[in-house]
């Protein structure tokens, strides 16, 4: 069966209303074969919405527009809620469920979702899901495309951004630009001709059939994904894993999303071309699903990682001529990946240390300015093609949401409060003020009250968020043993630790310390929410000088000295002892425990953990971890046991012993 | 002698079982090991890793390819109880002073009438019907009536705030006696398997949707757990039991502040977990490295460093009893 002037037909009609935009036009295409969401991010006024429309309007499916609002409720884009009531069959009494009658989203086959970044959370939770499983209620709905659409998240837009685990609903993501922010000017002047005249009707002569489509569906199915597509996909995700550090901190790559859809979206875009074999050129359908599933900078990068994997498939993984001694080390270890595991799995050792020296000699040749955005220059500074993005990829960190997982945690428990919000999850119950919580209602109570009209309404659910929010204190450790390995690591952990923040939309505060503390503000103010700027300065430190644990706490502890908040939280990543200053950090102990911070402690390496930093976690509440080298040459952070409890010889030596062992203390002479 | 002759038959049925789960699945040997001692021992199973890595889909697999009566339960945070156990019925009557009586009452459904139930995503419902169906999971009853649950089955993603979700609290957790932790193949570094995963769903098998075959049936699980009840644990593998449980205490200092070490885990359901390795493995008497079975007990109830070392803990264990 011939499918070409069936498809020519949606792109016809996409093209006669819309000037250029290819990418989302094409990505629209292939959501309607593969029957895969799409979600289209784009300013204001750049067509986004027509080109849904038009997409919609091109195929003959039951479509639903809505446009969401910081008001949306449930019920416009599902239906109206009903209280379904029934002889109890066999029985006396009656069965009462509450369901909704379908509509909006349950019955239509092509949902356009314009601006769903605006919803409200309660409304956008319920929406997503559908998207996700295709059902309501254990009922399948007919949708086979859903179509959002949103606006740059910014504040001036009421807007906040969808979280990854939601993005991931939609396989296909776009960026999208108008031909003025492209520069198109030539397309620019189309659009000018084109709309110089009455609004023309976007409705299709010729829609394409619903049985059409869901045969293209079965037909794309069926192209051949040779041998060589498939090792060339694979090496491709071998390179953003291990080449890029992608991982669940940073990027989406979830094995459904990767591993089984990705193969059919290959196949659609073959199946399009009028293919019924895939190549490895059609790999590019990843630019449609990686937009929001990798950093941005490794997106920017996408083009030319794809140029190289299709040139040498086999040899990608294999480094260029080009530097002599890195070349002789990775010939050493067959492979840069396997040869990095094994390298910092043993620091410490002869190969570790020779590993770190070219490693330096590397970052010395190339200028110090480049740790800050490696990849982009490395890529105009590289000759060969496939060694551009080679060495100073970022570093693995492993389960660090472990860290913020346990933080998280603490602050449900102890401080962070409850509040009412319609967004919050069922806790209690309370009379119903208006008919808008009538889906919250207890159904039985509302059977009764319904049968028997009083001023007296029936049960609802009291939905209540905890506060999010409050800050965070990184303190980190540059002195002169943090060199090398251990500075590159511990700037992975921070770069992690800033990203996970971010989410939780918590302040975050930076300082780096070795002998004496360095504060990092802006324009005078400490605490922001300016997570890159914060990422940009950890990136690019210098390690020099001694280790002094008293300023920077010191300088931590006096900013939150004005901050009324419960949720206060400093995290001090280190990989030594002490060496100068009080050692045992006693009158900052003292201050967070007085100002109820937690301080929260991560030890990097594989020595033995200074037992003060037990104390100071304990003392004020915090967690412990430990970042040890994983064997694929990254970091792997893990809850860490405070030696008095590991080793029993210790047992009985609590703080106060401690303290009678330390060296004469410089704080207690100053107070 | 009637018995190791079963043992061997049940052993046979749960290897077909676990070879109709590796033609969907890739990998994960971990995930599907612990669903059939769940199903053997008749233990609840928790799982917990990010999404789209496979942990609903094997569930929903086991409990088709073991044919028993299966309910699948999507936990969204407005879970309500009726939902999981079936449906409300109120019933009126007028009373002589013209009052009127309402008792409410449950009509049986959901939890409380399968035999494996999958509860997918379960801590994304932190409100009281969770409080309700985790006390019905761990008595396997609904007022005082028993119920034919073998095996929940629940799944869930690391509490991050992305997933709107809320950590079990450790009593909770508590009830789910076997716990694993997951990630995906591309996280995990497995290339081979991920070549696997790209070949299999790349091929033109399945289209749309997965159905194994039913291969086994509820009279093999009854039989399974008569057989189980006899199995054998010689005293030297309780010896060694007892002393990795004595070097958690007192050599790693776990206790109820970090750790969850209940009598009922690993004294009751810990030994069931060492039959169920040997049945599974078609022997009537357990043996010592059966207690590596122990490991899908300990993900979430010793802290972590200790739970990444418990395999070579337990060889240490049967090292120094052996000696």
């Amino acid at each position: 069966m011939d499918f070409a002037p069936a498809l020519q037909n949606i792109r016809a009609s996409m093209d006669a209303h819309v000037i250029g935009h290819e990418p989302v036009k094409e990505a629209l295409l292939l959501g309607l074969v593969a029957r895969e969401h799409i979600y289209v991010l784009g300013e204001p006024g750049c067509a986004k919405t027509l080109l849904a429309e038009v997409a919609a309007n091109a195929v003959n499916l039951s479509f639903y527009f809505n446009q969401l609002h910081r008001d949306t409720r449930i019920n416009e884009l599902i239906g109206d809620a009903v209280l379904e009531r029934s002889p109890m069959p066999g029985g006396e009494g009656e069965v009462i469920r509450q369901g909704v009658a379908p509509g909006g989203v349950l019955t239509a086959e092509v949902a356009l979702l314009d601006d769903i970044s605006r919803a409200p959370g309660e409304a956008l939770n319920v929406l997503l899901r559908l998207l996700n499983e295709r059902k309501y209620q254990s009922q399948p709905i007919p949708l086979v495309t859903a179509i959002a659409t949103t606006n740059p998240t910014d504040e001036s837009y009421y807007n906040e951004p969808l979280d990854p685990a939601n993005l991931d609903r939609f396989t296909l993501q776009l960026k999208t630009q108008g031909s003025i922010g492209m520069r198109k000017w030539d397309e620019a002047r189309t659009i000018m001709d084109r709309y110089d005249g009455p609004p023309g009707s976007i409705a299709s002569r010729h829609p394409v059939s619903s049985t059409l489509l869901k045969q293209a569906h079965r037909a794309a199915l069926r192209v051949e994904l040779p041998q060589r597509v498939r090792v060339a996909y694979r090496e491709f995700l071998d390179t953003l894993v291990n080449k890029f550090g992608c991982d669940s901190s940073n990027s989406l790559l979830t094995d459904r999303t990767m591993l089984v859809k990705v193969p059919r979206m290959i196949k659609t875009l073959a199946f399009l071309e009028g293919r019924t074999e895939a190549r490895v050129e059609d790999l590019r359908v990843l630019k449609y699903i990686l937009t929001f599933r990798v950093p941005e900078h490794v997106y920017e990068l996408l083009d030319e990682i794809l140029q190289n994997i299709a040139e040498e498939p086999e040899a990608a993984e294999l480094d260029q001529p080009g530097d002599e001694e890195l070349d002789g080390q990775q010939q050493g270890d067959e492979g840069a990946q396997q040869g990095e595991a094994q390298e910092q799995s043993v620091p410490g050792e002869g190969e570790g240390d020779l590993v770190d020296e070219l490693m330096e000699a590397l970052e010395g040749e190339q200028g110090h300015s480049e740790e800050q955005k490696p990849l982009q220059l490395q890529a105009k500074a590289g000759n060969e093609p496939s060694s551009r993005y080679q060495h100073n990829a970022p570093q693995t960190v492993k389960n660090l949401e472990v860290l913020l997982g346990r933080i998280n945690g603490r602050l449900e428990r102890n401080t962070s409060e409850s509040h009412v919000h319609p967004g919050g999850s069922p806790r209690s119950w309370k009379r119903m003020q208006t008919f808008d919580e009538f889906m919250d209602t207890d159904p039985v109570e509302t059977a009764i009250w319904m049968d028997s009209l009083s001023p007296r309404l029936p049960r609802v659910y009291r939905r209540e968020k905890k506060h999010v929010g409050g800050e965070m204190v990184i303190v980190r450790d540059v002195s002169q043993s943090m060199e090398g390995r251990y500075a590159r690591w511990t700037s992975s952990v921070v770069t992690k630790l800033v990203e996970l923040v971010r989410k939780k939309r918590m302040r975050i505060g930076y300082i780096e310390f070795n002998h004496v503390s360095r504060k990092y503000t802006h324009g005078g103010r400490f605490f922001t929410r300016d997570y890159d700027r914060i990422i940009d300065i950890a990136s690019n430190v210098v390690c020099s000088g001694v280790t002094n644990y008293q300023f920077p706490m010191r300088e931590a502890l006096k900013e939150f000295r004005v901050r009324g908040t419960n949720n206060k939280h400093i995290v001090f990543l280190t990989d030594g002892e002490p060496t100068q200053g009080d050692w045992l950090v006693r009158e900052e102990r003292r201050m967070a425990k007085a100002l109820d911070v937690a301080v929260h402690t991560l030890f990097i390496g594989t020595t033995e953990c200074p037992e003060i930093l037990d104390v100071i976690s304990e003392e004020t509440g915090g967690c412990q971890f430990i970042a040890i080298p994983d064997e694929h040459g990254g970091l792997y952070v893990a809850e860490r046991l405070s030696k008095q409890r590991t080793d029993p010889s210790r047992r009985l030596q609590t703080p106060n012993v401690l303290e009678l062992k330390s060296p004469p203390g410089t704080l207690s002479r100053r107070h | 002698m009637d018995n190791s002759k079963s043992a061997k038959r049940i052993a046979q049925n749960f290897r077909k079982l676990h070879e109709e789960l590796d033609q969907y699945v890739i990998g994960h040997d971990n995930l599907k090991r612990a669903l059939l001692l769940g199903l053997v021992a008749r233990e609840h199973i928790y799982i917990e890793g990010p999404p789209g890595i496979a942990k609903t889909m094997l569930a929903e697999l086991v409990s088709a390819a073991a044919n028993l009566d299966f309910y699948f339960y999507q936990f969204h945070r407005d879970t309500r109880l009726a939902e999981l156990v079936g449906d409300v019925v109120i019933q009126r009557e007028k009373d002589s002073q013209g009052g009127e009586l309402i008792a409410q009452s449950i009509r049986k459904g959901g939890v409380l009438t399968c035999e494996v139930c999958v509860l997918d995503d379960i801590s994304r419902s932190p409100g009281e019907a969770l409080n309700v169906l985790l006390r019905i999971l761990n008595e396997r009853q609904y007022l005082q009536e028993p119920i034919p649950l073998l095996t929940a089955i629940a799944t869930s993603n690391p509490t991050v705030d992305d997933y709107y979700n809320e950590p079990l609290d450790p009593a909770n957790l508590d009830r789910f006696s076997i716990q694993l932790r997951s990630d995906g193949l591309i996280q995990e570094n497995r290339w081979n398997q991920v070549k696997e995963v790209i070949d299999l769903y790349s091929s033109n098998r399945f289209s749309d949707e997965i159905k194994p075959k039913p291969i086994l049936n509820r009279e093999i699980f009854d039989e399974a757990y008569k057989v189980l009840h006899s199995v054998v644990v010689p005293e030297a593998v309780k010896r060694m039991l007892i002393d990795l449980l004595d070097r958690f205490v007192n050599q790693y200092k776990l206790d109820s502040s970090n750790s969850l070490i209940t009598d009922r885990a690993f004294l009751v359901k810990g030994v069931k977990m060492l039959k169920a390795m040997a049945l599974t493995d078609g022997r009537t008497t357990v043996e010592p490295k059966d207690l590596h079975g122990l490991a899908y007990m300990t993900t979430y109830r010793v802290p972590e460093d200790i739970h990444r070392n418990v395999g070579t803990l337990i060889d240490e264990s049967i090292q120094r009893v052996g000696e």
